[in-house]
Protein backbone atom coordinates (compact mmCIF):
# COMPACT_ATOMS: atom_id res chain seq x y z
CA UNK A 1 0.00 0.00 0.00
CA UNK A 2 1.88 3.02 -1.24
CA UNK A 3 1.35 6.30 0.50
CA UNK A 4 0.29 9.25 -1.62
CA UNK A 5 3.42 11.17 -2.36
CA UNK A 6 3.66 14.51 -0.66
CA UNK A 7 4.25 17.51 -2.92
CA UNK A 8 7.91 18.36 -3.07
CA UNK A 9 8.80 21.06 -0.60
CA UNK A 10 11.30 23.55 -1.84
CA UNK A 11 14.29 23.54 0.43
CA UNK A 12 14.56 26.88 2.10
CA UNK A 13 18.10 26.57 3.28
CA UNK A 14 19.71 27.51 -0.01
CA UNK A 15 17.83 30.80 -0.20
CA UNK A 16 18.70 31.85 3.32
CA UNK A 17 21.77 33.87 4.17
CA UNK A 18 24.65 31.86 5.60
CA UNK A 19 24.42 31.34 9.31
CA UNK A 20 26.03 33.96 11.46
CA UNK A 21 28.64 32.55 13.72
CA UNK A 22 26.77 33.66 16.84
CA UNK A 23 23.15 33.24 15.82
CA UNK A 24 20.70 34.39 18.48
CA UNK A 25 19.14 31.58 20.47
CA UNK A 26 15.87 30.15 19.22
CA UNK A 27 13.59 28.02 21.31
CA UNK A 28 13.20 24.49 19.92
CA UNK A 29 9.78 22.89 19.77
CA UNK A 30 10.71 20.61 22.68
CA UNK A 31 12.38 23.30 24.78
CA UNK A 32 9.49 24.28 27.01
CA UNK A 33 11.24 25.20 30.26
CA UNK A 34 9.84 28.39 31.78
CA UNK A 35 6.80 28.64 29.51
CA UNK A 36 3.36 28.75 31.10
CA UNK A 37 2.09 25.19 30.86
CA UNK A 38 -1.16 25.21 32.77
CA UNK A 39 -2.11 22.50 35.24
CA UNK A 40 -0.31 19.14 35.00
CA UNK A 41 -2.41 16.10 34.14
CA UNK A 42 -1.27 13.61 36.77
CA UNK A 43 -3.65 10.83 35.82
CA UNK A 44 -2.05 7.43 35.19
CA UNK A 45 -2.96 4.43 33.09
CA UNK A 46 -1.72 0.87 32.83
CA UNK A 47 0.73 0.54 29.92
CA UNK A 48 -1.03 -0.52 26.74
CA UNK A 49 0.36 -3.39 24.62
CA UNK A 50 1.49 -0.78 22.07
CA UNK A 51 3.41 1.18 24.71
CA UNK A 52 5.06 -1.98 26.07
CA UNK A 53 6.08 -3.10 22.59
CA UNK A 54 7.59 0.26 21.73
CA UNK A 55 9.50 0.29 25.01
CA UNK A 56 10.79 -3.24 24.41
CA UNK A 57 11.80 -2.42 20.84
CA UNK A 58 13.72 0.61 22.05
CA UNK A 59 15.57 -1.43 24.68
CA UNK A 60 16.56 -4.09 22.13
CA UNK A 61 17.74 -1.53 19.58
CA UNK A 62 19.67 0.42 22.20
CA UNK A 63 21.23 -2.28 24.33
CA UNK A 64 21.67 -5.22 21.97
CA UNK A 65 22.13 -3.62 18.60
CA UNK A 66 23.47 -0.16 19.39
CA UNK A 67 21.22 1.31 16.69
CA UNK A 68 20.16 3.98 19.07
CA UNK A 69 21.67 6.35 21.53
CA UNK A 70 19.52 8.46 23.79
CA UNK A 71 20.95 11.53 22.06
CA UNK A 72 19.91 10.42 18.60
CA UNK A 73 16.44 9.55 19.88
CA UNK A 74 16.18 13.05 21.31
CA UNK A 75 17.45 14.52 18.05
CA UNK A 76 14.82 12.79 15.93
CA UNK A 77 12.01 13.80 18.28
CA UNK A 78 13.26 17.39 18.49
CA UNK A 79 13.07 17.47 14.69
CA UNK A 80 9.29 17.03 14.71
CA UNK A 81 7.28 20.03 13.60
CA UNK A 82 5.34 21.87 16.27
CA UNK A 83 1.97 20.36 15.40
CA UNK A 84 3.28 16.80 15.44
CA UNK A 85 5.27 17.39 18.61
CA UNK A 86 2.24 18.79 20.41
CA UNK A 87 -0.20 16.11 19.32
CA UNK A 88 1.83 12.90 19.42
CA UNK A 89 1.74 10.85 22.60
CA UNK A 90 4.98 9.93 24.36
CA UNK A 91 5.38 6.49 22.79
CA UNK A 92 4.16 7.73 19.42
CA UNK A 93 7.17 10.04 19.45
CA UNK A 94 9.37 7.05 20.30
CA UNK A 95 8.09 4.89 17.46
CA UNK A 96 8.49 7.83 15.11
CA UNK A 97 12.08 8.18 16.30
CA UNK A 98 12.71 4.42 16.01
CA UNK A 99 11.48 4.44 12.43
CA UNK A 100 13.60 7.46 11.52
CA UNK A 101 16.68 5.82 13.07
CA UNK A 102 16.18 2.42 11.40
CA UNK A 103 15.92 4.13 8.00
CA UNK A 104 18.81 6.50 8.69
CA UNK A 105 21.04 3.61 9.79
CA UNK A 106 20.15 1.54 6.74
CA UNK A 107 18.51 -1.27 8.73
CA UNK A 108 15.16 -0.93 6.93
CA UNK A 109 13.89 1.24 4.11
CA UNK A 110 10.74 3.36 4.16
CA UNK A 111 9.36 1.13 1.39
CA UNK A 112 9.90 -2.01 3.48
CA UNK A 113 8.24 -0.47 6.54
CA UNK A 114 5.30 0.86 4.50
CA UNK A 115 4.84 -2.51 2.80
CA UNK A 116 4.73 -4.28 6.18
CA UNK A 117 2.29 -1.74 7.61
CA UNK A 118 0.08 -2.26 4.56
CA UNK A 119 0.25 -6.01 4.99
CA UNK A 120 -0.77 -5.85 8.65
CA UNK A 121 -3.55 -3.33 7.98
CA UNK A 122 -4.97 -5.62 5.31
CA UNK A 123 -4.82 -8.58 7.67
CA UNK A 124 -6.58 -6.64 10.42
CA UNK A 125 -9.21 -5.47 7.93
CA UNK A 126 -9.93 -9.10 7.14
CA UNK A 127 -10.63 -9.58 10.84
CA UNK A 128 -7.69 -11.81 11.65
CA UNK A 129 -5.53 -11.44 14.68
CA UNK A 130 -2.24 -9.61 14.18
CA UNK B 1 42.92 14.23 30.14
CA UNK B 2 42.63 18.00 30.01
CA UNK B 3 41.65 19.95 33.11
CA UNK B 4 38.28 21.62 33.61
CA UNK B 5 38.21 25.33 32.79
CA UNK B 6 36.08 26.27 35.81
CA UNK B 7 36.12 25.25 39.45
CA UNK B 8 33.47 25.12 42.18
CA UNK B 9 32.41 28.63 43.15
CA UNK B 10 33.45 30.27 39.87
CA UNK B 11 31.01 32.82 38.47
CA UNK B 12 29.92 31.79 34.99
CA UNK B 13 27.37 32.79 32.37
CA UNK B 14 25.61 30.53 29.92
CA UNK B 15 26.46 31.47 26.33
CA UNK B 16 23.66 33.34 24.62
CA UNK B 17 23.83 31.66 21.23
CA UNK B 18 21.67 29.59 18.96
CA UNK B 19 22.44 26.03 17.93
CA UNK B 20 20.52 24.39 15.12
CA UNK B 21 21.06 20.77 16.13
CA UNK B 22 20.62 18.67 19.24
CA UNK B 23 22.03 20.28 22.36
CA UNK B 24 21.32 20.13 26.03
CA UNK B 25 21.37 23.76 27.05
CA UNK B 26 17.81 24.93 27.78
CA UNK B 27 16.61 28.16 26.22
CA UNK B 28 15.59 29.68 29.54
CA UNK B 29 19.19 29.56 30.82
CA UNK B 30 20.93 31.04 27.79
CA UNK B 31 22.56 34.32 28.73
CA UNK B 32 21.95 33.79 32.46
CA UNK B 33 24.60 34.15 35.15
CA UNK B 34 25.25 31.59 37.85
CA UNK B 35 28.04 29.86 39.70
CA UNK B 36 29.63 26.44 39.47
CA UNK B 37 28.20 24.14 42.13
CA UNK B 38 29.98 20.96 41.05
CA UNK B 39 32.38 19.72 38.39
CA UNK B 40 30.61 16.48 37.47
CA UNK B 41 33.15 15.04 35.08
CA UNK B 42 34.03 14.70 31.39
CA UNK B 43 31.62 12.98 29.03
CA UNK B 44 31.28 12.28 25.33
CA UNK B 45 29.64 15.23 23.60
CA UNK B 46 25.89 14.62 23.12
CA UNK B 47 25.84 17.21 20.31
CA UNK B 48 27.98 14.77 18.30
CA UNK B 49 26.64 11.47 19.69
CA UNK B 50 23.20 12.50 18.41
CA UNK B 51 24.59 12.25 14.86
CA UNK B 52 26.37 8.90 15.35
CA UNK B 53 29.77 10.51 15.88
CA UNK B 54 32.10 9.20 18.61
CA UNK B 55 31.49 12.37 20.63
CA UNK B 56 35.13 13.26 21.13
CA UNK B 57 36.77 15.24 22.55
CA UNK B 58 34.96 14.72 25.81
CA UNK B 59 33.42 17.81 27.36
CA UNK B 60 33.36 18.73 31.01
CA UNK B 61 29.89 18.83 32.52
CA UNK B 62 29.10 21.17 35.40
CA UNK B 63 26.29 21.55 37.83
CA UNK B 64 25.57 25.29 37.70
CA UNK B 65 23.58 27.09 40.36
CA UNK B 66 21.29 29.99 39.43
CA UNK B 67 19.28 32.26 41.69
CA UNK B 68 15.59 31.77 40.96
CA UNK B 69 15.10 35.52 41.24
CA UNK B 70 17.61 35.99 38.41
CA UNK B 71 15.70 33.63 36.12
CA UNK B 72 12.08 34.67 36.53
CA UNK B 73 10.97 38.30 36.47
CA UNK B 74 7.97 37.74 38.72
CA UNK B 75 9.62 35.28 41.11
CA UNK B 76 8.22 35.96 44.58
CA UNK B 77 9.79 33.12 46.57
CA UNK B 78 12.58 33.51 49.14
CA UNK B 79 15.62 35.34 47.71
CA UNK B 80 17.96 32.42 48.46
CA UNK B 81 15.97 29.96 46.31
CA UNK B 82 18.20 28.38 43.67
CA UNK B 83 17.91 26.20 40.59
CA UNK B 84 20.70 23.89 39.47
CA UNK B 85 21.19 22.59 35.94
CA UNK B 86 23.79 20.49 34.15
CA UNK B 87 25.63 22.57 31.55
CA UNK B 88 28.53 21.49 29.33
CA UNK B 89 31.70 23.54 29.44
CA UNK B 90 31.51 24.84 25.87
CA UNK B 91 28.25 26.57 26.81
CA UNK B 92 29.84 28.41 29.74
CA UNK B 93 31.79 31.66 29.72
CA UNK B 94 33.36 33.89 32.34
CA UNK B 95 30.64 36.41 33.26
CA UNK B 96 32.63 39.35 31.81
CA UNK B 97 32.40 37.76 28.35
CA UNK B 98 28.61 38.05 28.25
CA UNK B 99 27.33 39.50 25.03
Amino acid sequence: MARPKKPAVKKRKATQPPKRKMAPPKRGVHDLGGLPGGPIDRSQHAPTPFEERVDALMMVLTNQHGIYKVDSLRRTIEGLDKRAYTHMAYYEKWIYGIRAMLVEQGVLTDAEIDAKIGEIRARLARGQAA
Amino acid sequence: MIAPRFKVGDAVAVARRGHAGHHRTPFYLKGRAGEVAEVIGAFRDPELLAYHKPGLPKRFLYLVRFRQGDLWKSYDGPPNDVLTAEIYEHWLEPPSARG
